[in-house]
């Protein structure tokens, strides 16, 4: 068994390889600036390589999560700028000269802090896939919206996806957190 | 990655003039590409085998509301979230706000855009009824010139439209008007189940001490395109609403639908639940009048 795994990854590593000599003299490669998280960054990709493969693969982002491919589960969001986006849906090339956040952006930050402290304390995470995804529509809904209702809180939500919590508790969470940035993220 | 993007291009020009230019030269080959929330979705399942992709995201004259005294003017690429938050569409034009808000999630309405669902020609789409019921009209624009088309005559069948080749959808225009209407939309059908079977009637309606004086209707999901059931708008005019019309509305709406549903296992039941969908407006009208 571990024999197989191993040749697998041997292989998978192989491929690899071959795609970065192949990319080097792909003529459709092209040069596509942005800022991520307040830093400028550049990338040598495909027009049409989705925001979530650059994000993660090239720039090692890997907050940014794959679910469904379909923007139905919102595990890839970002904000671009300041709107909430689904990255398997965004060709990178659309993306250009624009302002990007992903959840790696509110490191050490007070916003992270206090909706990462309420989705623990009222049990809004367990296995975590859908968290940074959940995270980046409450900043969004926040930054927008310094008191939501519940309501308000539920449309936010909407097309994040989770297979583990009830939304109850991270509906809580957004709350909690709302009460205690107390409109202080705009 | 299911899509090889590496196999796929995209241009971006800034100008409207170039991206005419080339949608008319390579008219085949050519697929327009406003927020990408269909075609991605298409491209990631394996359905869209087009290579080339035309991106509006950079024209600016393309998105936008432009608001004066005659029409409310929105640009193609404007996306919902732009007419979730334009207050003149929300006071005005309540069917079309509610379409925008109904369209996907915060994610979906900050990428997706009118003119994309419009493209796009799905019969069960939800700013079509809206706009339909707002007697809309959208204007496309080629290397040949411009001109507007009566929403209701844009879909001609299952995904197909009256643009010729080479024209692309630029913008959207709603009559203002000084009157008072009821508005009407409401989706009816299984949650869940395929799109396609989600029933919806947007409606707009001017009355008169109970007699309706002008009205326009827009169905979805109920023939294979959206649909302007001009024949039942001629049933109702002039109409005095009480229980009695309605009743006999009903029944006549039902003989009438029956030719334009096409004839699958479920159109009986669809037909059924488009006479209630029905029914329910017209109480709806009664009601505003008591
Ligand atoms: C999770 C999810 C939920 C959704 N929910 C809904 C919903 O509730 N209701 C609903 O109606 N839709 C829904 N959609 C579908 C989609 O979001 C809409 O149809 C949207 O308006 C498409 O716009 P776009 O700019 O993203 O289109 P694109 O994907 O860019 O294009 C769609 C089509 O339109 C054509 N096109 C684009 N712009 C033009 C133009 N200017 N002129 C001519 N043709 C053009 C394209 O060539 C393509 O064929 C949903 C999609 C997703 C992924
Ligand atoms: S992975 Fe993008 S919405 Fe699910
Ligand atoms: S915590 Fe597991 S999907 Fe949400």
């Amino acid at each position: 068994m571990k024999k197989v795994k191993s040749d697998k990854l041997a292989t998978k590593a192989k491929s690899a390889t071959k795609a970065k000599s192949a990319k080097k003299k792909d003529s459709n490669l092209v040069s596509i600036n942005f800022s991520l998280n307040g830093k400028q960054v550049g990338v040598r990709v495909h027009p049409m390589d989705r925001l979530l493969d650059v994000l993660r693969d090239e720039l090692g982002h890997f907050g940014t999560k794959e679910g469904c491919g379909e923007g139905e589960c919102g595990a890839c969001s970002v904000l671009i700028d300041d709107e909430l986006v689904n990255t398997c849906l965004v060709p990178v090339l659309q993306v250009s000269g624009r302002k990007i956040r992903t959840i790696e952006a509110l490191k050490g930050g007070k916003e992270l802090a206090a909706l990462q402290n309420a989705f623990v304390v009222q049990n809004g995470t367990q296995c975590g896939f859908c968290t940074p995804g959940m995270i980046m529509a409450a900043v969004h809904l926040l930054e927008t919206n310094a008191q939501p209702s519940e309501e308000q809180i539920r449309e936010a939500m909407a097309g994040n996806l989770c297979r583990c919590t009830g939304y109850v508790k991270i509906v809580k969470a957004v709350q909690m957190a709302a009460e205690e940035i107390g409109g202080g993220l705009l | 990655m299911t899509f090889h993007s590496s196999e796929l291009q995209m241009n971006a020009p800034v100008a409207l003039a170039e991206v005419l230019e080339l949608y008319a030269q390579k008219a085949s080959k050519w697929k327009l590409f406003a927020g990408g929330t269909d075609l991605m979705v298409e491209l990631h399942a394996g359905h869209c085998h087009q290579h080339q992709f035309l991106s509006l995201h950079r024209v600016r004259e393309l998105r936008g509301i432009h608001v004066d005294e005659q029409f409310v003017t929105i640009g193609a690429t404007s996306t919902y979230r732009d007419i979730v938050n334009n207050e003149v569409i929300a006071n005005e034009f309540p069917n079309l706000h509610q379409a925008a808000r109904w369209t996907g999630a915060v994610a979906i309405q900050s990428r997706g855009t009118l003119g994309g669902n419009i493209g796009n020609a799905s019969p069960a789409a939800d700013s079509p009824p809206a706009l339909i019921s707002y007697n809309s009209e959208i204007e496309l624009a080629s290397v040949r010139g411009r001109r507007w088309v009566r929403y209701s005559d844009f879909h001609t069948g299952y995904k197909t439209t009256c643009a010729a080749s080479d024209e692309i959808i630029t913008r959207v225009r709603i009559p203002r008007r000084k009157e008072k209407f009821v508005h009407f939309y409401k989706k009816v059908g299984p949650r869940k189940a395929l799109a396609i079977s989600k029933l919806s009637l947007a409606a707009a309606v001017r009355l008169e001490n109970k007699v309706v004086c002008e009205v326009s209707l827009g169905f979805a999901s109920l023939a294979p395109t959206v649909l302007k059931p001009v024949s039942i708008e001629n049933d109702l005019l002039g109409v005095h609403l009480s229980v009695d019309s309605i009743k006999q509305l009903r029944e006549k709406f039902q003989q009438t639908l029956r030719p334009i549903t096409d004839v699958r296992s479920t159109a009986e039941y669809r037909a059924t639940v488009a006479a209630n969908l029905f029914e329910e407006f017209l109480k709806s009208l009664l009601s505003c009048c008591e």
